[in-house]
């Protein structure tokens, strides 16, 4: 059922077939190659020849790894549309995205190594995390927001169940913090700006952050000429702090299963 | 190998996709000649939905052998949205062992989906018994459970043989919905032992509103400290949805 298919030296027509099927079947795929990298977007880029590890996700998701350093040097987000052909005696990947407009352009002049693969992971994630959860989580760890970030006291006493945390970055600054459990959108952003801007009225040096999964390019664009912070909230690290602290709090279904 | 499922409606599937989407990320549909069926768990193994779509439900169904098809939900869901409220729903397998959707209504329109390799075991099913069946409509369900959302992330269940009660309580309040016995509303309480238990609201509200759009009433049945199903029917035509849900443990 779950036999990679893994081709050493592998020619051109072997390597697209491997890749074209793979790619519509969304499975993993892994290739070593001699490529050079275009990437035309927001900016461009280009990297010449080199040696070096790609790897296909089944979502999309494309990522290009050099021999040292542990990000990627190159990449798509999932999404991404791929496709695959052949050129003047090399082989072209290409990932596009439409929004925001973006192309990752892989050539290959030699393929050292090709593998792809069905990933079975149903590791669980919890994904029951609710706002007032992470903000709980925050509120007892706040230099997760930033650090030597200090909770305000005024948010001591209010409690529980809010979506915003007001406190003191690491040089006494006033910081609104907004937690948002999806995507942050203009709308955040906005939503945000509104809060801070009366406070901004009589101190207009107050820090506002916006924490989020991920946000899109347009609301980033919003948020940095509205002088509002954003960073990416790590989820799953929450969830594992708001698990050991309630570890018993859900119950799963697997002990009801026949 | 055959395999042809037509629905004169798009509403069935809008259900079982907004249903799905909201757990997983692949959907494995597996059809034979009595219908198509599907279940699986959400990653965490809190909830789990399991559809029973029969042939009879259909407009034209025909399988001449057991298929299992699995989708990235996403794709279908995308493809589905594109549906009129008059369109019918057509979904058939290629020779080239992809699904082929066509959605039909004087305008025609076709689309592909490509089928995927499965990376999850099949699900069986939960084996339950329950204290407390409720039959509501589904408004009000849905009201409810938007009402204790304005305090808790949480609902706790309450079912006596005379009223049902649905709380919620957290740092910033409490809060409170009753419905008695002989309410309109409330089209059946069945109760064979008092029941309480506490449950997340996310999963149920994004449930009912998906079935708000097929059905005007839903059972729930449950029992103290345990997995809650809810049941609702796909159409008038047959297909029915269940769908449970882990009980949350009370903090103390």
């Amino acid at each position: 059922m779950n036999s990679p298919i893994i081709a050493s030296n592998p020619s051109f027509i072997e390597s697209k077939d491997i890749l074209s099927r793979a790619i519509s079947k969304h499975i993993f795929i892994i290739l070593v190659a001699d490529c050079k990298i275009d990437y035309v977007g927001r900016s461009s880029s280009k990297m010449s020849w080199g040696e070096r590890v790609i790897m296909l996700k089944s979502d999309g998701a494309v990522l290009i790894h050099r021999k040292t350093n542990y990000k990627a040097v190159n990449w798509q987000p999932p999404g991404a549309n791929i496709t695959v052909s052949l050129e003047r005696g090399e082989l072209n990947i290409r990932a596009d995205r439409r929004r925001p407009r973006e192309t990752l352009s892989i050539t290959c002049r030699k393929i050292i190594f090709i593998s792809s693969f069905l990933l079975k992971d149903e590791a669980s994630f919890d994904m029951l995390l609710s706002e007032a959860d992470i903000y709980k989580v925050l509120m007892l760890y706040p230099s997760l927001i930033e650090p030597e970030f200090r909770i305000s006291k005024q948010q001591k006493e209010l409690g529980g169940g809010k979506a915003d945390i007001t406190g003191f970055d690491k040089n006494g600054q006033y910081t609104v913090v907004e937690i948002k459990r999806i995507p942050a959108d203009s709308n955040s952003v906005k939503q945000l700006y509104r809060y801070i801007s009366n406070l901004r009225t009589t101190s207009p040096q107050v820090r506002g952050i916006l924490l989020a999964p991920n946000i899109n390019a347009s609301a980033k664009n919003l948020a940095r000429s509205l002088s509002i912070e954003y960073y990416s909230l790590d989820l799953k690290k929450i969830a594992d702090i708001y698990s050991k602290k309630n570890s018993s709090d859900v119950e799963r279904l697997d002990k009801h299963l026949f | 190998m055959v395999f042809l499922a037509k629905t004169s409606s798009p509403n069935e599937w809008k259900v079982v996709v907004n249903t799905i989407s909201a757990l997983v990320e692949e959907a494995s549909f597996e059809a034979t000649s009595e219908g198509l069926t599907f279940r699986a768990m959400d990653p965490s193994h809190v909830a789990l939905v399991d559809l029973d779509w029969p042939n009879l439900a259909f407009d034209k169904y025909d399988c001449d052998k057991q298929l299992k098809l699995t989708v990235r939900v996403e794709d279908l869901v995308k493809l589905i949205r594109r549906a009129d409220g008059k369109d019918s729903v057509e979904i058939s397998m290629n020779e080239d062992e992809t699904l082929l959707l066509k959605l039909a209504n004087g305008y025609k329109r076709q689309f592909q989906i490509h089928l995927i390799e499965s990376t999850y075991d099949a699900t069986p099913v939960p084996k339950l018994a329950f204290n407390t069946k409720v039959e509501i409509t589904e408004p009000t369900f849905e009201k409810m459970l938007n009402d204790i959302s304005a305090v808790s992330d949480h609902i706790i269940i309450s079912a006596d043989e005379k009223k049902l009660i649905f709380s919620g309580k957290s740092d910033s309040g409490t809060g409170s919905a009753t419905l008695e016995k002989g309410n309109q509303e409330l089209l059946q309480l069945n109760v064979k032992e008092e029941s309480k238990a506490t449950y997340s609201i996310d999963y149920l509200l994004n449930i009912t509103k998906a079935a708000g759009k097929s059905t005007d009433v839903l059972t729930f049945e449950y029992s103290s400290k345990m997995p809650l199903r809810l049941t609702f029917k796909l159409s008038e035509k047959g297909g029915r949805m269940c769908f449970y849900l882990a009980p949350r443990i009370e903090e103390k």
